[in-house]
């Protein structure tokens, strides 16, 4: 069930993507990404190791909430499309030119009537700088500093509407997603189980350890 | 131009000649042996591609071993529009079968479907057959391979194999120096003496292109 407002608009707050936090911040050089791994179909855990976290080339990824298929499926599309952009030019796509691709591929959606159903960050580095994206199933974009999708959402805007600042460290960045992320886990039914996170900086794309994310989630 | 006995059978591709011949394809392989040298070795060690680059007046070279996938390139002899557009139809087929089938392509599939495109044009009305002979090698599950596309849209698996001018020559002395278990840097230096021994100007090392594809 999709509630629209009189302006034929969806509110995502009324009926959010379902059963996901994901979480993405600006910093001073780069981007943090969050996820959890949680996949639910209403109050059954569907599984406990959902990849909601993806690499689509060296300096932008991409979150997913939503629909499973509708997302996997777009993050596919969008890995080739970007391949063949770097195979036929020899230089890679910008994250910006990732972003309003994915856009692209669900406006078109939004309008023949059968949108995608996801919400989906896609975020990175890039000559103009850090991104955070924030895409809704209409196709709309729009460069955050920071940014927060699914169920959970609401949780981690909290924390991070409190504490992100402009000129954030990169090791700051990092504990504040993962909190933001950790407050969702804590309180949103419809996530849990661990997360997966990375950071995004002029060196490309370093994921967080197992052991990285634990003794950051302790020293909170 | 052919004599008086096939006249007129080698003015559309779709035609054949009463011999059963498909003329305009013959043509089209006349326009791979005009185009620059392209060699491609593998051994069980990996693939090898290289070519001559033609640099005309103040152009920029363009490259002639083009990248398909992570382990896939290809490189091609003849008519460079007509290569171009084979090499993107390549890797638009190569993503394609990673969005299917969350895998790199094989070079065998690969292969085979750029032969079927260009069969298509020797089959449909008012289209004329792909003027280049079209070099895929790389390594995948199934080792190293490489595979010769021709403009009639045959398949070939090749050891070894040289396309465009002075190709019979160039293939005359892979022959004479192929092994099965030649390494990466052996095949490196016989693509190259290849090149320098069939083009009869001084050629530059900068004027040869060379890519190599180990198996690891």
């Amino acid at each position: 069930m999709n509630m629209m407002n009189n302006y034929g608009q969806q509110n995502p707050f009324e009926n959010p993507m379902k059963g996901t936090t994901t979480v993405a911040l600006r910093f001073k050089d780069g981007v943090v990404v969050a996820t959890d791994r949680r996949a639910s179909a209403g109050t059954f855990v569907a599984s406990k190791r959902a990849k909601k976290l993806h690499q689509l080339n060296d300096y932008t990824v991409a979150t997913i909430a939503g629909l499973v298929a509708d997302a996997q499926y777009l993050v596919n599309l969008t890995k080739a499309n970007l391949n063949l952009y770097e195979l036929n030019r020899g230089y890679p796509p910008t994250t910006k030119m990732a972003g309003n691709l994915l856009a692209s591929i669900l406006y078109e959606q939004f309008r023949s009537y059968m949108p995608f159903y996801v919400a989906m960050l896609v975020c990175g580095l890039d000559k103009y700088g850090p991104h955070v994206y924030n895409l809704d199933a209409s196709g709309a974009i729009i460069d955050e500093d920071y940014a927060s999708t699914g169920s959970g959402s609401l949780f981690s805007y909290g924390v991070l509407e409190a504490f992100w600042k402009e000129g954030l460290t990169e090791d700051e960045a990092i504990k504040l997603g993962l909190r933001a992320l950790s407050t969702s886990i804590s309180r949103d039914t419809a996530t849990g189980n661990g997360m997966d996170a990375l950071v995004v900086n002029k060196d490309g794309i370093r994921w967080l350890t197992e052991e990285e994310i634990k003794k950051i989630l302790e020293e909170l | 131009m052919l004599g008086p006995q096939s006249m007129g059978y080698d003015r559309t591709s779709i035609m054949y000649s009463p011999e059963g011949r498909l003329i305009q394809v013959e043509y089209a392989r006349e326009s791979v042996r005009r185009g620059s040298i392209a060699v491609g070795i593998k051994s069980k060690n990996g693939v090898v591609l290289a070519g001559l680059l033609r640099v005309v007046d103040l152009n920029e070279p363009d490259a002639k071993v083009h990248k398909i996938d992570e382990k896939v390139y290809a490189t091609f002899a003849g008519v460079a529009a007509d290569g171009r557009v084979l090499i993107s139809r390549a890797r638009l087929e190569a993503q394609i079968f990673r969005m299917t089938y969350d895998l790199p392509t094989d070079i065998k599939g690969l292969s085979t479907k750029i032969g079927d495109y260009c069969q298509l044009y020797t089959q449909q009305g008012g289209v004329r057959p792909f003027g280049v002979g079209l070099l895929i090698g790389g390594v995948d599950d199934t080792g190293s391979s490489l595979y010769y596309v021709d403009p009639g849209g045959g398949v070939i698996s090749v050891k070894a194999k040289a396309i465009g001018e002075g190709d019979t020559e160039a293939i005359s002395i892979l022959k004479e120096k192929y092994k099965e278990d030649l390494t990466i840097e052996e095949m490196e230096e016989l693509a190259k003496d290849v090149i320098k021994k069939i083009v009869k100007d001084e050629v530059e090392e900068k004027d040869i292109m060379v890519v190599s594809i180990p198996l690891e």
